[in-house]
């Protein structure tokens, strides 16, 4: 977000990324609710972002393309201790600046959302909360920043950060160790490599003003982190990134959106250059900031694991249905997605693995018995998918937005309500960018707009036959459950940021996404994927390197 | 407006087609979603397809062939790489392809022949992260047998369908190294013939009463933890075993794919998964009849076959009577057969006519059909509930007993059929198939 | 007397058979509720067989399904597997072309119709 941001002004941008994708942490697996804005205490940063975030994520969404619900909350109550806890999240919502509060009793909500069970005696009905898919989101965000010029690189895990020469050396895995040996060794080095698996997300900007082929001249250069609204900066100013930076007009755009590659992709980056570095590493942003000598504050992940019921159960409620918050934990939510599916969960478990979204027997049936004394009746068994995600903890009890250094920002333990301050938090920092002396100048042919690949979806007939026409691909349904044509993947294959693996496609797509999850449309797919990206079939994967779907072809297993 | 448009171009479709062109049907249309016809049987490359139909063994491909060469033979016109989209009462398609668009066709009937789909990993809720080498067992035959992809070289393989057990040979004929087939029921709900010769031949482990109880690896499947159950199907944590293994193959029941039945609003079977239909295979929506595996999951492809052929010719019955009162009243489509879920039937004018529900008794999970609303001999279809041996299927009007039949055994994995002489047809409005455990 | 259970593949009826046998030689047959199930029994004794299923490559890359036109000693369903993996079809095949002859007695034939690239 924080990317899509700076990539309105003259600068050289750039965002680096650990995974094959963009929204592979936080963004991809959460609720997906742009809160109202009451749960945060008064003063925090996350109520005021969160509540800032709430107003202007709605025209953001339509800017990029992203379908967005505002469905309104209940905060739903059982006991007397609940209905005192709803009155403190009212007043409280009321002192963040939340618009149309109002407090229910049981007759009421039911009336409002007839599933509630007969057991719930009071809400707090938040007409100002809304739906919104957090990784279509993330998806468009980047999308639109790379449109206008930012690149993106994936595969990209920092590794270690030094600062030489006024710019931060942002040195990736074990390319970068090989190509600076005597670098290698010291004790950064060793925290590096348990870390290793670290960053999963961390963009950077980069600005080659000093070169004479930027047309923008005195451009300073950011970097934005992705991982959730996150963003890192870099500037490939040294010569080793030329490939990279010659490509690059940091303020055209470069990108052609439809492009059959995108030429980031296909370059060895190990060391990026940034006169500013935005850290938005998810629960791995203590160790970017680390590598940068902050040792201010520690992330932990917290498992929130989901199950995900069919399109035929999307109309059970129509409000997102939270539970009283209570020293027992917050509940569990039950909520209908923008894709007419319906959302349960999460579970709150503190992890100490950073990469572990595994889901749990036990985790799925407290969702079961939690979701059941909330409604009155879920139809379980037209589950057709269950899935984690990690939250990213600070230690601070809010969000953190800090410059340890000058030129380095972090936006860290971006945990809920992360995905409904996000646009907020890339504002405020922009803004300490700016403080700290980035200059911003808007682009002229800045273009907000973006056209998802599944635009084909929502238009018209008389359009859609239009577009069959022009290209036919568009005729072909590949995806039977969700209705993905063919056209629709080969656009979420070359559009930005372009989908390189299945779980990409189906993000940006939905295909796969349905009640067969893929059983029939994932070879077709996978065609796709490996005519277009130019590999062998034996190449094609799930979600990046190690994930590939088939280990070999038939006839040459057998000694 | 087309006589008979058929959804679906696999062994149902096929079926149908050719069924109606020998009643005399010529205006018919197969839409057909893949690029060629013949369904789930191009990538059954294993034999056992035709025994009852052609009287010969023969491969999926080898059957689908049969069926092909009669839709040429006929120029049954048939439009590939099609998706239908849309259904409506008035049996009004709309459909997409890459030449025609998104176009609408109307249609004096429709036989809906759609097949099933796997039911998919994440229905089970299996506990673990989820990387890449997780495939229902139809996916990887697809991959095998089709594209000539190996998924994977260890495998596990959970359910013990008919599928999986094909499977389990057909990566081992590969050089897949199959460790065990696990099912959750204490009985498998495959063929025996299929036990024998696609697990016993290659001494691979039938492992009944277990599950996977965690899934292990981030990117690729590294393994699988496996558990015994208990009668109420819970893991027993003790007896966990961690199996590595680089895919997972799921056998886990198939569902019938009838997304465009519910949006025409057709009355659906919840047991079934299908439409609700007569003897004739009609829905509940007149004019549309369905067959196949889209009404209930057949265990053998010629089944299917004389299902589609009953549908087809019911299909063209409809059609032709329709045409003759379009013609003598001029109405396009008259309101003048029965149909089984119809609320306010109107008596029955002809003494053939009747409006008979069939019921099951638990022990028998369903039948197809659910209605007879026509005096004539019927054979219903019906699966049971749990292994029985020795069993006798009464059929009742209240508690008087019309009809009785005994069988040694009667298993879930195999479908079970009764003939109804139209004599026992009488004036009642339901009767009731009951399964008796003989005192053996 | 020994006993041999089996349960019969001829059709998919899958009797369950029971084989008397005095030393090496079969004295009953029960089980079976047709006489190819007796013949099924007394092949599965002596010497079982099987049809073997499977496809095979094309020189273009593709692979055809196939089967052996006659069932082949059920010991030898890896060997020829091994022999078909090394043969290569060449399209256009159609139902019932022979891909590979002689494989233990048996020809390989194609089992579907296909057409190169």
């Amino acid at each position: 977000m924080t990317a899509r941001a700076l990539a309105s002004y003259c600068l050289s941008v750039c965002i680096l990324e650990k995974g094959n994708d963009v929204a592979l942490g936080a963004s991809r697996a959460n609720s997906g609710i742009v809160h109202a804005g009451y749960d945060a205490r008064e003063g925090t940063l996350k109520a005021r972002l969160n509540v800032r975030g709430s107003e202007i994520m709605e025209p953001l969404a339509r800017e990029l393309g992203v379908p967005y619900r505002r469905n309104g909350s209940l905060v739903t109550g059982f006991t007397p201790g609940d209905r005192d806890s709803i009155g403190t999240l009212y007043a409280r919502g009321v002192k963040n600046g939340v618009r149309g509060l109002r407090i229910l009793d049981g007759t009421q909500a039911r009336q409002m959302e007839p599933g509630l069970s007969e057991k719930v005696t009071c809400a707090l009905y938040a007409p100002s909360a809304a739906i919104i898919c957090p990784y279509e989101l993330t998806i468009a965000a980047v999308g639109n920043a790379m449109d206008n010029g930012v690149e993106l690189l994936t595969g990209f895990q920092v590794t270690d950060i030094k600062e030489k020469d006024g710019f931060f050396e942002i040195l990736s895995a074990s390319g970068a160790m090989k190509s600076l040996p005597d670098e290698g060794g010291d004790a950064v080095g060793r925290a590096d490599s348990s870390c290793g698996r670290a960053d999963s997300s961390c963009g950077s900007t980069d600005d080659p003003y000093d070169r004479t082929d930027s047309p923008c001249g005195r451009a300073d250069s950011t970097c934005s982190s992705t991982d959730n609204p996150c963003d890192s900066t870099d500037n490939p100013y040294d010569r080793t990134n030329s490939t990279y930076g010659n490509t690059d007009s940091p303020c055209g755009r470069t990108d052609n959106p439809c492009g059959r590659t995108n030429s980031t992709h296909n370059r060895k980056e190990n060391k990026i250059y940034a006169r500013y570095v935005v850290n938005a590493a998810g629960v791995h942003a203590d160790e970017i900031a680390r590598m940068a000598g902050d040792f201010s504050f520690r992330i932990h992940p917290r498992r929130g694991e989901y199950m995900l019921l069919d399109r035929e159960c999307g109309n059970l409620v129509s409000h997102t249905l939270f539970r009283t918050p209570s020293e027992k934990g917050k509940g569990v939510l039950i909520t209908p997605t923008v894709d007419g599916n319906l959302l349960l969960g999460p579970t709150s478990q503190d992890l100490e693995d950073r990469g572990d979204t595994s889901v749990t027997a036990e985790g799925l049936e407290w969702i079961r018995n939690s979701a059941l004394e909330t409604l009155s009746s879920v139809p379980f068994h037209k589950t057709i998918t269950s899935f984690c995600g990690l939250r990213a903890v600070g230690d601070t009890g809010d969000f953190i937005l800090t410059s340890p250094r000058p030129g380095f920002i972090n936006a860290a333990g971006i945990e809920s309500p992360g995905l409904s301050a996000a646009p907020a938090i890339a504002e405020t920092v922009v803004e300490m960018l700016a403080d700290q002396g980035l200059p911003l100048r808007k682009k002229e042919d800045w273009n907000p707009i973006r056209r998802p690949a599944h635009a084909f979806r929502s238009a018209s007939l008389e359009e859609k036959n239009r577009i069959i026409r022009r290209d036919k691909t568009y005729g072909r349904v590949v995806c039977r459950c969700e209705t993905v044509t063919e056209g629709e993947i080969l656009e979420a294959i070359r559009q930005n940021p372009p989908a390189r693996d299945l779980d990409s496609v189906k993000r940006r797509t939905r295909a796969q996404m349905g009640r067969c999850q893929g059983g029939f449309c994932m070879p077709h797919i996978a065609e796709l994927l490996s005519r277009e990206l130019d590999i062998p079939f034996e190449q094609v994967t799930k979600s990046g390197a190690g994930s590939e779907i088939i280990v070999g072809r038939t006839k040459e297993i057998m000694p | 407006m087309k006589d008979l448009v058929i959804i679906g171009g696999g062994p149902a479709g096929m079926g149908a087609a050719v069924a109606a062109y020998e009643q005399g049907i010529r205006d018919i249309l197969i839409l057909e979603r893949d690029e060629l016809l013949g369904g789930i049987l191009q990538q059954c490359i294993h034999n056992g397809f035709g025994l009852h139909r052609f009287g010969e063994e023969l491969t999926g491909p080898e059957y689908a062939w049969k069926y092909e060469q009669l839709i040429q033979e006929y120029q049954i016109p048939v439009k590939y790489k099609t998706m239908v989209l849309s259904l409506s009462p008035d049996r009004e398609i709309t459909a997409a392809n890459e030449e025609d668009g998104i176009f609408t066709i109307r249609a004096r009937a429709v036989i809906l022949a759609m097949g099933c789909r796997e039911r998919p990993r994440g229905a089970l809720n299996i506990p673990g992260e989820r990387p890449a080498g997780i495939y229902s067992a139809g996916t990887a035959q697809k991959l095998v047998n089709r594209k000539g992809y190996m998924p994977g070289k260890t495998v596990v393989i959970l359910g013990s369908g008919d599928i999986g057990l094909i499977m389990a040979r057909r990566m081992t004929l590969e050089g897949a190294k199959v460790k065990a087939v696990c099912e959750l029921m204490p009985y498998s709900g495959g063929l025996a013939r299929n036990i024998k010769q696609c697990l016993d031949d290659f001494g691979i482990p039938l492992k009944l009463s277990h599950t996977v109880v965690q899934i292990h690896g981030r990117e690729r499947l590294q393994g699988v933890t496996i558990a015994r159950v208990d009668a109420d199907r819970r893991p027993l944590p003790e007896t966990r075993e961690f199996i590595p293994c680089d895919t997972l193959l799921l056998s886990v029941g198939l569902i019938p794919e009838n997304e465009l039945s519910l949006q025409a609003g057709i009355r659906m079977d919840p047991v079934t998964g299908g439409a609700v239909v007569d003897q004739d295979r009609q829905t509940s929506i007149e004019g549309i009849f369905a067959c196949g595996n889209v009404l209930h999951v057949h265990d053998l492809v010629d089944y299917v076959s004389l299902e589609a052929e009953t549908a087809g010719r019911s299909a063209a019955a409809y059609i032709m009577e329709s045409r003759e009162h379009a013609s003598d009243h001029g109405m396009l489509l008259p309101e003048s057969r029965p149909s089984p879920g119809a609320e306010n039937m109107p008596p029955a004018e002809i003494s053939s006519r009747c409006r008979i529900r069939v019921l099951a008794d638990g022990k028998i999970r369903y039948t197809v059909p659910q209605f007879i609303t026509r005096r004539e001999d019927c054979t219903l279809y019906f699966r049971v509930a749990d292994r029985y041996r020795n069993v006798k299927i009464n059929i009742l009007d209240g508690d008087r007993l019309l009809h009785s039949v005994r069988r040694p055994k009667a298993v879930p994995g195999e479908m079970e059929s009764i003939l109804l002489k139209k004599e026992l047809l009488g004036d009642f409005p339901e009767i009731r198939l009951e399964l008796e455990e003989s005192i053996t | 007397m020994t006993e041999q259970n089996m349960t019969c593949i001829i059709c998919p009826m899958g009797c369950p058979i029971t084989v008397k046998l005095e030393e090496e030689t079969i004295m009953e047959i029960t089980g079976n509720t047709c006489p190819r199930g007796a013949a099924y029994a007394e092949a599965e004794v002596y010497h079982p067989e099987r049809t073997l299923t499977t496809t095979m490559r094309c020189t273009d890359g593709q692979v055809v399904s196939a089967k052996t036109d006659r069932p082949v000693p059920k010991a030898a369903l890896m060997d020829c597997m091994r022999q078909i993996n090394a043969a290569r079809a060449v399209l256009p095949v159609s139902i019932g072309d022979i891909l590979l002859r002689d494989v233990w007695g048996s020809n390989v034939v194609a089992t579907e119709n296909r057409q190169p690239l």
